[in-house]
């Protein structure tokens, strides 16, 4: 019982880590139609920024981390993707790996690519009793913040201007222009939005790991991409469902596999997107929505 | 598609003599110079094959796959353990079986072994993934190569995950390179030109309309899945008997996919001589980069640049050619071929070349 | 005055060319059909004063400015809005979200309720739907709110092409009513019509479009009395053909 209640709150914490950056991801697919690679290394860069800015107040620096990273998305929006925001989803897609591969190696010239360490929050590591339960101050803190930011972005879509403006543009961009939305600015309130979600899954990586690498953000970015492609890349429920999913899937390869299996465990969970893919080909919506943006 | 010459067998030969021709004389004569430019050479050559190869699959299906540098992987392992010889496998490999370690044949079946592995491996992948629309497939491609660098990475007692796998016998360079390189481009010019190409092709322009008339667009990308896996695992193989060694370690397969996407982008991806132009440019940006980050001499000083710049500098010449030439440096067209060699061809053609993109 | 003014407007797409040399005036006040088959190039004009296609050649003005070239979203604030041909209303959005977006250019709030009541006047349908997923309404209620949307930016001219297309008689009849509410309220409309009877029986004038050329320009009477409309719909004289490929 209590193994079980000990399995359900890992798996929701890590599930929720997943969520966010899942939706990150898909926020920016919904609106502007790009799968951002780079996503994972504006999480790097957050992090490096906690890492150089440690000795403030951690508010101060946490403020200060979100504010650099809104800053990243807004420039790369301006530089990379605005150029090249008419051409087809493949190209916006190529465009925004080879950003991130731009990102995490300017990181290796600044930082070197050895690991660096950092004790953020330390309060965080700590282990709460609740109910004869011990659960990890991180996981608490990962559940709190999927919960308020999920329910804080899902509130500024469905009631904010800027909210309708964008599922206006994410159906039909064209018809949004001709009714005077300001496509930029919605695009650029969407870029924000997933900078928040990325200094919020920044801040949970650092705070539970402590060790940062520039290639932080490729194995977030490919979980990511996995839980959208679960979840359905043109909804945000269905999005953090499949972050929560390979969450819930990798917590459990965890308990179930056998120690030298372990290392294989992230090849177990691509290799059931892969034979999902197999299975059920058009019954993801991400499919149908793939189909319509082409 | 206006004034396209792979559309007849002429314009074929002449696409292969005018991209083949130059690219051979020039290695051959670089490679002349000395040991040290004729290393350079064979490396590029060898990103040639893997790059063509790649554009068989995405230049005809129009899909990016992010998944090659899988085959990469596989193909250059199963010739290692095909070709390392036994004493010296039983050494460096002792977690292999003991059928595996007795194995020693020859480079060339070797090699094929690996070739075909891969090119097995991407039939089934293939099955899954060709059913997918364009950024779905791309996004379960990368999936699928991470799942194959998580194994290898791990997979310790046959590939000594990240450390390195030495004693492969080292028998590729130039020439070896260059005939890889000639028979890849032939091959992808064949494929073109073959009716499962200009299917391809077509169900690439409107993959609806052309399932609508009757064209089985996920066997076409799968024949052209399964061949450009194969071209592209030759390379692997060669490359792995280049360096007489072979990593899973830090991302070197990262950035090898990196490498041939860019070289296939920057030229552009829809036609063989984009292949090839963007193979050219990068490998001499890339070695210029590389020369910087060893050190310049300039009088007493050394002045060296830190680790990374060589791929930042990639990464920014591909973002460049990305966002002020989406459709690469040749624009998706081959060398045209003369008026006196295509008079049949061109009519008609005439007055929709330079029109299409007028209306956005 | 003429408020808008279209002077040799020519659009290409690829080798088709859909307008040749297509000039036209809409003055404040006035209502100004343009009537003509399919392929006719009267989408493409609208297009074109939209800013969604950008012409080949000509000049566009709209009160003395020069629309060629401007962005979508200014031409949206010089006052113009169109209705497009197949409605494109925002599916996923309620109906009165779709009524609010048509306001994206303004901040006047207590101005854009208001506007939202005396859409609700307009067409009695649609107040009692506005909670309701815009893709849930029917073909006529749709037409009604694509047009709702279009007048929520108050522009100075309306573009409506095909307001009549698949609708049911007694729909069109609502719709129609609701474009002569609009003409009696002082609205300058550029109106599109296959059916040139509905179409004549709103206009102050009517251009006759036909393979991209106008053929005939005049009120309601004139056309009427005209036999050149059978010409236009039912071939093109070989003359224009010759033209037309010129
Ligand atoms: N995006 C486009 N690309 C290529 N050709 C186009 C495009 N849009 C329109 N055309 C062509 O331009 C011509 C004029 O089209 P347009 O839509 O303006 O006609 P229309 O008068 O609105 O016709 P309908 O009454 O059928 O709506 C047609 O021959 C059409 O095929
Ligand atoms: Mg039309």
């Amino acid at each position: 019982m209590d193994l079980l209640v000990q399995f359900i709150i890992d798996a929701v914490s890590v599930g929720g880590l997943y969520a966010l950056t899942a939706i990150g991801i898909g926020l920016i697919f919904g609106v502007v139609g790009l799968v951002n690679f780079a996503y994972g290394d504006f999480v790097m860069i957050g992090a490096y920024t906690i890492l150089l800015t440690i000795g403030f107040y951690w508010p101060v620096t946490i403020l200060i981390a979100a504010i650099v990273l809104i800053m990243v998305a807004l420039a790369a929006d301006f530089v990379a993707f605005r150029p090249v925001r008419l051409a087809s989803p493949e190209t916006l897609m190529i465009v925004s790996f080879a950003l991130s591969y731009t990102i995490q190696y300017s990181y290796v010239m600044m930082f070197g690519s050895l690991a660096r360490t950092v004790n953020f929050l330390p309060a965080m590591s700590t282990n709460l009793e609740i109910l004869g339960i011990r659960i990890a101050g991180v996981s608490i803190l990962q559940i709190v913040a999927t919960i308020v930011l999920t329910g804080a972005l899902a509130a500024f879509i469905r009631f904010t201007r800027i909210g309708y403006q964008m599922r206006a543009v994410s159906e039909n961009p064209t018809m949004a222009r001709l009714v005077g939305v300001d496509i930029n600015k919605v695009i650029a309130a969407a870029f924000i939005a997933s900078a928040l979600l990325a200094v919020t899954v920044s801040v949970l990586f650092v705070a539970q790991t402590g060790t940062m690498t520039p290639f932080l953000g490729l194995n977030l970015t490919i979980i990511g991409f996995v839980a959208t492609v679960i979840g359905g890349m043109g909804s945000l429920v269905g999005c953090a469902l499949g972050g929560f999913l390979v969450g819930f899937l990798t917590t459990l390869l965890q308990l179930a596999l056998p120690a030298d299996l372990q290392p294989f465990r992230e090849a177990f969970v691509f290799g059931a997107v892969v034979l999902m893919l197999l299975l059920r080909p058009g019954g993801l919506i991400m499919l149908a929505t793939a189909r319509e943006r082409i | 598609m206006r004034n396209d010459p792979t559309h007849s067998w002429q314009g074929i030969v002449w696409t292969f003599l005018v991209l083949g021709i130059p690219v051979a004389v020039a290695a051959l004569l670089l490679a002349s110079t000395g040991p040290v430019l004729a290393r350079v050479v064979t490396d590029t050559l060898i990103k040639l094959t893997m790059v063509v190869g790649l554009y068989i699959f995405i230049g005809n299906s129009g899909i990016f796959s992010f998944g090659h540098a899988a085959f990469i992987v596989v193909g250059s392992y199963a010739s290692a353990w095909m070709t390392i010889p036994p004493t010296f496998k039983k050494v460096i490999l002792p977690g292999l079986p003991a059928f595996m370690q007795s194995i020693h044949l020859d480079p060339f079946t070797g090699g094929l072994v690996g070739v075909l592995l891969a090119a097995l491996l991407a039939f089934v992948i293939g099955l899954a993934l060709m059913r997918l629309a364009g950024i779905a497939a791309s996004i379960a491609s990368f999936a699928f190569f991470s799942v194959i660098v998580v194994i290898y990475n791990n997979w310790t007692g046959w590939t000594k995950g990240t450390a390195s796998l030495v004693g492969l016998p080292v028998y590729a360079g130039p020439k070896l390179a260059l005939a890889a390189a000639l028979i890849a481009m032939l091959l992808a010019l064949l494929f073109q030109y073959s009716r499962y190409g200009l299917l391809l092709r077509a169900t690439r322009e409107d993959a609806a309309a052309a399932r609508a008339a009757g064209v089985e667009v996920e066997r076409m990308r799968l024949i052209a899945f399964v061949v450009s896996a194969a071209v592209v695992a030759a390379g692997g193989v060669l490359q792995g008997h280049f360096n007489g060694a072979l990593t899973t370690t830090a991302n070197v397969h990262l950035n090898l996919t990196f490498l041939i996407l860019a070289m296939l982008v920057v030229g552009g991806m829809r036609s063989l001589a984009g292949a090839v132009i963007g193979v050219a440019i990068l490998a001499f940006v890339a070695e210029l980069l590389r020369q910087l980050e060893r050190g310049w001499q300039i009088g007493d000083f050394t002045i060296t640049a830190p680790s990374g710049l060589g791929q930042v500098g990639l990464g920014i010449v591909m973002l460049v050619v990305l966002i002020s030439r989406p459709q690469g440096l040749t624009k998706g067209r081959e060398i045209p071929m003369p008026n006196w060699l295509s008079r049949r061809e061109r009519q008609g053609d005439a007055e929709l070349i330079g029109s299409t993109q007028n209306a956005r | 005055m003429s408020l808008l003014k279209v002077r040799e407007l020519a659009v290409q797409y690829g080798a088709v060319a859909a307008l040749q040399g297509v000039s036209l005036d809409v003055s404040s006040g006035e209502v100004v059909a343009l009537i003509g088959p399919n392929g006719a190039g009267k989408t493409s004009l609208l297009s074109a004063v939209a800013g969604v296609v950008r012409p080949r050649a000509g000049t566009i003005g709209f009160d003395g400015q020069d629309l060629v070239g401007m962005p979508i979203q200014k031409i949206v604030r010089a006052g113009i809005a169109l209705v497009p041909e197949n409605r494109d209303i925002f599916t996923k959005l309620t109906v009165i979200e779709n009524l609010l977006i048509g306001a994206s250019t303004r901040n006047d709030w207590d101005g854009i309720a208001q506007d939202i009541e005396r859409i609700g006047e307009l067409f009695p349908a649609l107040p009692r739907l506005f909670p309701r997923p815009a893709g849930l309404l029917s073909g006529g209620e749709q037409q009604m709110l694509a047009i709702g949307r279009a007048l929520m930016s108050r522009p100075r001219l309306l573009m409506l092409d095909e307001p009549s297309l698949g609708l049911a008689p007694v729909v069109t009849d609502a719709v129609f009513a609701g474009i002569r509410t609009l003409r009696a309220q002082g609205m300058a409309i550029l109106l599109v019509e296959q059916n040139a009877v509905r179409a004549l029986s709103v206009c102050d004038r009517a251009h006759l479009l036909s393979a991209g050329i106008v053929h005939f320009t005049g009120t309601p009477d004139e056309i009427a009395h005209a036999g050149d409309i059978d010409a236009a719909y039912f071939g093109v004289p070989s003359d224009v053909a010759a033209q037309g490929s010129a």
